[in-house]
């Protein structure tokens, strides 16, 4: 096994949740899209407010290029997979430079998506990039620990969007399996609490809606991050 | 080698990928730029490059002892072969280095010895980097591509494989270690070369720390691991600068240093590579010297010459100097990476006056050179062939025994004619060939 | 031959807990051929694994990393010390201490100083150069305390027209080094009770002497030197570096007795 500091752990982590953030989100988009083409060109808001979003966007149009490329807003799209690469570029030597290129090369797509006219038929090149990605992180990265904090991360993530976006209970429940299943592989501190709370919620209740704002604050302190002080 | 020409677009766009770049700070920004690269490369025979090996070995070694010399006896300045206040004036001389032996007395671990070649194909030294050459990592990963690019090429020419670069540098490392893991430190993602920083950790297998990562206790240097344990260090190549490295005792305010290192490192707990201090044997004023140095330490005559260099605090060459503004060039000695060097004919006769009066007033500050007309080497330039004058930084590495890196880092100038080769000032880079016959 | 009875107290109280924190004190008096400590008692606290070693000048050190938090650092040491300056040897110089440091660079005041005292020390011994500088300096310089600053280099000091002891010893040492005499700081306690002091060795015939700007006079057996180097910066008695913490106040007591 790998040598790895507090602060790996951290950058992997959220390498693993932004990553799928990018991924889950543009999977979402895609479909609040194509209702925005000639279902109901309102659908954004809803979408935005799934996503706990302000609604910053004038009108359809300004809301499909600017969620998707303006670089100067923290929640578009290509903010959140330069996030991603903020976090990978610290870890070349955990991933290996292989896996680093996929990252590289979505963040590519999305700046020639931006130049594109057809932005969408673009975005496809995104997907490719984050599925090669996992594949690469599958075959190179040599560390398990490694490969489980990064799919941690990644299970947490979906596990918030899906709720987000109101998925079937059976879907959540499936990737809560996931999720508990790399809890005890991954070998680094989890807040038992929230595992606790999310059990009983996702497990046992019928109706799981009801509980979303719960489970997205149980998510969000599931993870011991580095303490403060440590950056000091 | 037609078929690398060809693909120049496509190995630059394959460069891009793995994220070959460097960073550049522009008005307080920071930006991060690829580094654009040619496919022709250098070529160097076997026996060009034996001959630079030999001159290169003798030069690195000779300056090494020259740094145990200064940090110890200073017997070089007893013995009046250079003038102490080179020594004691130079920026790079660090007093709370005294008397540190290091790990198998080695401080220049890592060498970059920046070479040019005139027209009459005479190689001359140009510069001496022993704090922290950078470079070895791109003509490493260009050379990866340009094989998968036209395998033909180097199917026919004897090309000596330069991507062993990663474990020359992990034996330096082992070999000077003194017990623990290797480190390899980083300041951090807005570094100009943290792009090599994290290839070296993955090509040598080298711990990759930031320096909140570390920390000393009993004058011993921990890694500390999330699981809460600590890992001794015996070995941490830092990519920080010296008045960066330990704020107990040099620059207080620094955050990317760690505390005590100093202090681990002279109980020879811990083998610093390069070694704190070595800034006084690449000072551009020291450089002049460095052939007397061979002379004095060896015996031997240098093999290697420096380009002619005129030391304006001596009154000979200061006349020199003078009369002959014109013709030179002026480099100021506490200026690198490019900047503080100024061509007198470049000048305009008021900038020139201005100099000459700077030469005047504080001599010990510049020395002079005779501009040495590089030979240029052909590049592919919007798929026309044109020259380029380049130079050739050359990696030698220093553990148990002096390895010459058969490769090397070739650099030319962005403009046609001109002589600055620096990436910051926007060059570019080759791959250099040793040729095995 | 003079027996000396030390001791050295200092307490710094954070206003906030304070965590990592490193520090390097060079609080041990020499132990040397004619300054031989007799016994020494050190107390640190908190502390966590403290380290002795030395710096590139030849100081002791101690050094060590407290991780707990703690609002309270302190630092006890005393001990007996006898001072036989017949005792001391020949010692090579090391060039560092001819050449101007990052507090004692000559600027205009220091220079036209220079050009004046340079006659009246034409032809003497180091020794007589440096009483001299110290005679002509005691005529523009004068003690007062809270004007300068630990960063105050001696050009500005020189420009206030007064300051503390580091002043008159970096003023000093910028004298005697332009002069051609080489010059270090030193750090030490003098007789009596209150501050720690520093004054200045000047090198001559092979032997390091020192001489006390402040009370303008030589340096005699009653001194204890702590530690040296090319100016304050070498010379802090405690270096350190925390995480947290709001403000912190210092007290320092430092005595000699002669016994």
């Amino acid at each position: 096994m790998g040598i790895i500091s507090i602060k790996s752990t951290d950058n992997l982590f959220w390498l693993g949740r932004y990553v799928e953030r990018v991924f889950t989100t543009l999977k979402m988009f895609s479909e609040c899209y194509d209702m925005l083409i000639d279902v109901d060109e309102n659908a954004y808001v809803d979408f935005l407010q799934k996503l706990g979003i302000p609604n910053t966007y004038a009108y359809k149009q300004d809301f499909i290029t600017n969620f998707l490329f303006d670089e100067n807003n923290p929640n578009s799209v290509l903010s959140t997979l330069l996030c991603a690469y903020d976090n990978a570029v610290v870890m070349r030597n955990e991933i290996s430079s292989e896996t680093m290129s996929y990252i590289q090369l979505a963040v590519n797509a999305m700046e020639r998506g931006k130049e594109s006219t057809a932005p969408m038929l673009k975005l496809q090149e995104v997907f490719d990039c984050i599925f090669a990605f996992w594949g690469s992180a599958d075959d190179y990265v040599e560390s398990e620990t490694t490969r489980n904090i990064l799919k941690f991360g990644r299970s947490v993530e979906r596990l918030d969007l899906y709720t987000r976006f109101s998925q079937p209970a059976a879907l959540i429940r499936k990737e809560f399996s996931i999720l508990l299943n790399r809890l005890y592989k991954v070998g680094v501190d989890c807040n038992l609490a929230a595992v606790d709370t999310l059990m009983k919620i996702i497990l046992e209740k019928e109706d799981i809606e009801a509980y979303k704002s719960t489970i997205q604050a149980e998510l969000a302190r599931l993870f011991v991050t580095t303490p403060p002080e440590y950056y000091a | 080698m037609y078929g690398l020409i060809d693909h120049k677009e496509e190995i630059n766009r394959l460069l891009s990928r793995y994220g070959v770049k460097f960073g550049i700070y522009k008005n307080n920004e920071f930006h991060e730029r690829l580094f654009p690269f040619d496919p022709i490369p250098r070529i160097l025979t076997k026996n060009e490059f034996e001959f630079l090996e030999k001159g290169l070995r003798q030069r690195v070694y000779t300056l090494n002892l020259f740094l145990n010399d200064i940090y110890g006896k200073k017997q070089i300045l007893k013995d009046g072969v250079l003038p102490e206040d080179f020594v004691y004036l130079s920026k790079g001389f660090l007093p709370p280095c005294e008397n540190i032996v290091p790990p198998c007395k080695v401080y220049n671990h890592i060498s970059g010895i920046d070479l040019v070649q005139g027209k009459d194909m005479t190689w001359y030294v140009l510069e001496d980097n022993l704090r922290i050459p950078s470079g070895a990592s791109y003509p490493m990963i260009a050379r990866d591509l340009c094989r998968r690019a036209s395998p033909d090429t180097f199917e026919t020419n004897a090309v000596t494989d330069n991507r062993d670069y990663g474990k020359l540098l992990k034996r330096v490392l082992d070999d000077v270690n003194t017990g623990g893991i290797d480190v390899i430190l980083t300041p951090g993602r807005y570094n100009s070369a943290f792009f090599e920083h994290s290839y070296l950790a993955e090509q040598t297998g080298a711990v990759f720390a930031m320096p909140q990562d570390l920390f000393v206790e009993g004058n011993v240097l921990y890694y500390s691991e999330y699981s809460g344990e600590r890992r001794r260090v015996g070995t941490v190549y830092r990519r920080i600068s010296d008045e960066f490295i330990d704020p107990m005792t040099f620059r207080p305010d620094s955050l990317l240093g760690v505390p005590h290192l100093l202090d681990a490192y002279r109980a020879r707990n811990v083998a610093v590579v390069n070694a704190p201090g070595n800034g006084v044997a690449d000072d551009k004023g020291i450089y002049y010297f460095v052939p007397d140095m061979i002379h004095y330490y060896l015996g031997e005559e240098p093999i290697l010459p420096n380009a002619p260099t005129y030391l304006p605090y001596y009154e000979t060459d200061r006349a020199y100097v003078l009369e002959h503004l014109k013709r030179l060039v002026i480099k100021d000695v506490s200026e690198a990476g490019g900047y503080g060097v100024v061509f007198g004919r470049d000048l305009t006769n008021e900038a020139r006056g201005a100099l000459a009066d700077a030469i005047r007033e504080n001599p010990r500050r510049f020395i002079a050179q005779e501009v040495v007309d590089f030979r240029e080497l052909t590049v592919a330039e919007a798929g026309q062939m044109t020259t380029r004058k380049a130079d050739l930084r050359a990696f030698v590495l220093y553990g148990n025994e002096i390895t010459v890196w058969k490769s090397g880092l070739t650099r030319y100038a962005r403009e046609a004619g001109s002589s600055v080769v620096n990436s910051s000032q926007g060059g570019g880079f080759k791959d250099t060939w040793v040729l095995s016959r | 031959m003079q027996r000396l009875e030390f001791s050295y107290s200092m307490k710094i109280e954070f206003s906030a807990p304070v965590v990592r924190h490193c520090f390097s004190l060079r609080c041990l008096p020499f132990n040397n051929t004619w300054q031989r400590i007799r016994e020494l008692f050190i107390d640190v606290s908190p502390h966590n694994v403290l380290t002795e070693t030395a710096d590139g000048f030849g100081n002791r050190i101690l050094t060590d990393r407290i991780t707990e938090p703690h609002t309270l650092f302190s630092v006890y040491v005393n001990g007996i010390a006898e001072i036989d300056f017949s005792k001391k040897e020949k010692e090579p110089l090391n060039g560092i201490y001819k050449y101007p440091s990052q507090h004692t660079a000559c600027g205009p005041l220091l220079t036209a100083f220079v050009a004046e005292a340079r006659p009246a020390c034409a032809g003497k011994t180091p020794t007589e150069t440096a009483q001299a500088l110290m005679g002509m300096l005691r005529t523009r310089f004068s003690y007062q305390s809270g004007i300068t600053g630990v960063q105050t280099t001696a050009e500005e000091a020189l420009s206030l027209g007064q300051g503390v002891c580091q002043d008159y010893a970096h003023i000093l040492i910028a004298l005697c080094r332009a002069l051609g005499v080489p010059a270090r700081y030193v750090a030490g306690i003098q007789e009596g009770t209150g501050e720690t002091h520093a004054w200045v060795e000047f090198y001559d015939g092979g032997y390091w002497i020192g001489i006390d700007p402040t009370n303008d006079k030589m340096v005699d057996e009653r001194y204890l030197k702590l530690s040296h180097g090319r100016d304050f910066a070498d010379c802090g008695i405690n270096r350190g570096l925390f995480v947290g913490g709001c403000s912190q106040k210092q007290t320092v007591e430092a005595a000699v007795r002669v016994l």
